[in-house]
C-alpha cells in the first residue's frame, strides 16, 4: 500500500498554481457539503456535477488507492479532509514575470521546480512589465531579483562609477 | 356850644405863661449869643496875638540861626584857610624830601641796575652757551633717534608690506582654489546630471525596446535562467 503522503502528493502534483489550488479547495468544500445532505445523490453523480473531469479523476484515484467505497460517505469525507490538510501544507513560490505566461510555460516552470527544488510547491505568478525580462523570486522568506531591470540598474551604477573615475 | 369861662381863663393864663416863658428863653438866648460872640471876639483876638507872637518868635529864631550859621561859616573858612596854608607847607616839605629821596634812590637803583645788568648779561651768556650745548646734544640725540626710528619703521614697513602681500597672495590663492573647486563641483554635478539623464533615456528606451522585443520562448528561457541562478545562490535546496 502506498504511503498516504505519497498518495496525496501524486494527487497534489496536478495542482500547479495558487489559483488552481484555491479552486480545487473550494470544489472539495462543495463536495463535502453535498455529501451529507438529506437526499444525497450518489457520489458518481456528484463528482460529475460538481467537479471537472480532472479533479474527479484525482478523487476517484485516491479512493481507489485507499479502497474506499463510493457509498461510504464517511470515509470519503475523511479522505477529502485529509486532502484539504495536505493542501494547507503546500509551499508557495512567488514569481514576478514581465509577461503573461501560457499554460505550457507554467507547466514547464512547474516541472523545473518539481525537478530542481522538490514537490509540495505551487506557483504564485504575478505580472510586472517593468522588470523587462527574467524574474523576481520569493520563496520561504528569501528574495531574489534576477530581472533585466536589475541588470540595467547595475549597469548604470557601474557606468557612473566609471565616469567618476575617469574624471 | 359855649366854653366854660374858667377853662377859658385857664387857657388864656396858660398861653400867657407860655409866652412869658418863651420870651424869657428868647431873651436869655440872646444874651448868651451876645456873650458868645464877645467871647469869640476875644478868642480871635487872642489867637491873632498868639499868631503874631509865634511869627515874631520864628522870625527871631530865624535871624539868630542865620547869624549862627554865618559865624560858623566864617570860622570854617578860617580853619580851611589855615589848613591850606599848612598843607602847602607840608606839601613843599614833602616834595623836597621826596625829591631828595628820589635822587638818592635813583642813584642807587642806577648802580644796582648796572650791576644787575652785568650779572644778567653774564648769566645770559652762560645760559646761552649751555643751551646751545644742550641743543646740540638734543639735536644729535634726535637725529640719532630719528634715524633709528626711520630705520625701524623702514624694516617694519618692509616686513608688514611683505606680510600683507603674502596674506593677500594667500587670500587670492585660497579664493582661486575655492572658485576652482566650486567650478569643478558644479561641473561634476552637471556632468552627473547629464549622465543620469542619458542613462535614464537609454534605460527607458532599452526597456521599451527589449520588453516588446522578447518572444515568449525568450521570456521563458530568462525565467528558467533566473530560477537556476536563484537556486545556485541558495534560495532553495532540493527536497524530495
Amino acid at each position: 500500500m502506498k504511503n498516504d503522503s505519497l498518495i496525496y502528493s501524486d494527487i497534489l502534483k496536478s495542482l500547479k498554481t495558487v489559483e488552481e489550488t484555491e479552486e480545487f479547495s473550494s470544489k472539495i468544500d462543495v463536495l463535502l457539503n453535498s455529501l451529507f445532505k438529506t437526499q444525497a445523490k450518489p457520489l458518481e453523480e456528484l463528482l460529475k456535477k460538481l467537479l471537472d473531469l480532472k479533479t474527479s479523476g484525482i478523487i476517484k484515484q485516491a479512493m481507489s488507492v485507499k479502497n474506499i467505497n463510493s457509498s461510504d460517505h464517511a470515509a470519503i469525507e475523511t479522505l477529502l479532509n485529509d486532502i484539504k490538510k495536505e493542501i494547507q501544507k503546500l509551499r508557495v513560490l512567488k514569481l514576478y514575470l514581465a509577461f503573461d505566461p501560457t499554460t505550457e510555460i507554467i507547466d514547464n516552470i512547474f516541472e523545473w521546480v518539481l525537478k530542481n527544488i522538490g514537490n509540495g510547491i505551487i506557483l504564485d505568478i504575478e505580472k510586472d512589465e517593468s522588470i523587462i525580462g527574467g524574474a523576481i523570486i520569493v520563496f520561504e522568506g528569501r528574495y531574489k531579483d534576477l530581472t533585466i531591470r536589475k541588470r540595467f540598474e547595475e549597469l548604470n551604477l557601474f557606468s557612473a562609477k566609471l565616469m567618476d573615475n575617469l574624471k | 356850644m359855649s366854653i366854660d369861662p374858667l377853662i377859658f381863663f385857664d387857657l388864656i393864663a396858660a398861653v400867657f405863661l407860655l409866652s412869658l416863658a418863651i420870651t424869657a428863653i428868647a431873651i436869655s438866648y440872646a444874651r448868651a449869643v451876645k456873650k458868645f460872640n464877645s467871647y469869640q471876639k476875644e478868642a480871635d483876638l487872642l489867637l491873632t496875638q498868639i499868631h503874631k507872637k509865634e511869627s515874631d518868635l520864628l522870625e527871631d529864631a530865624r535871624i539868630k540861626a542865620g547869624k549862627i550859621i554865618e559865624e560858623a561859616n566864617v570860622k570854617a573858612q578860617d580853619i580851611l584857610n589855615s589848613t591850606n596854608n599848612l598843607n602847602n607847607d607840608s606839601k613843599k616839605t614833602l616834595e623836597d624830601a621826596l625829591e631828595k629821596l628820589v635822587k638818592h634812590q635813583a642813584g642807587y637803583f642806577e648802580k644796582v641796575s648796572e650791576d644787575f645788568l652785568k650779572t644778567y648779561q653774564q648769566e645770559l651768556a652762560s645760559l646761552k652757551e649751555k643751551n646751545i650745548e644742550i641743543l646740540r646734544n638734543v639735536s644729535k640725540n634726535i637725529e640719532e633717534d630719528t634715524t633709528n626710528e626711520v630705520k625701524d619703521f623702514d624694516s617694519v614697513l618692509e616686513k608688514e608690506t611683505i606680510a600683507s602681500q603674502k596674506i593677500v597672495e594667500e587670500k587670492i590663492e585660497q579664493e582661486y582654489t575655492k572658485i576652482q573647486k566650486d567650478t569643478e563641483e558644479y561641473r561634476s554635478q552637471m556632468i552627473k546630471k547629464v549622465d543620469e539623464q542619458i542613462y535614464k533615456i537609454i534605460e527607458e528606451v532599452s526597456k521599451q525596446v527589449l520588453g516588446k522585443g522578447l518572444s515568449l520562448q525568450e521570456h521563458e528561457d530568462l525565467v528558467i535562467d533566473a530560477l537556476s541562478k536563484a537556486k545556485k545562490e541558495g534560495i532553495a535546496k532540493y527536497e524530495k
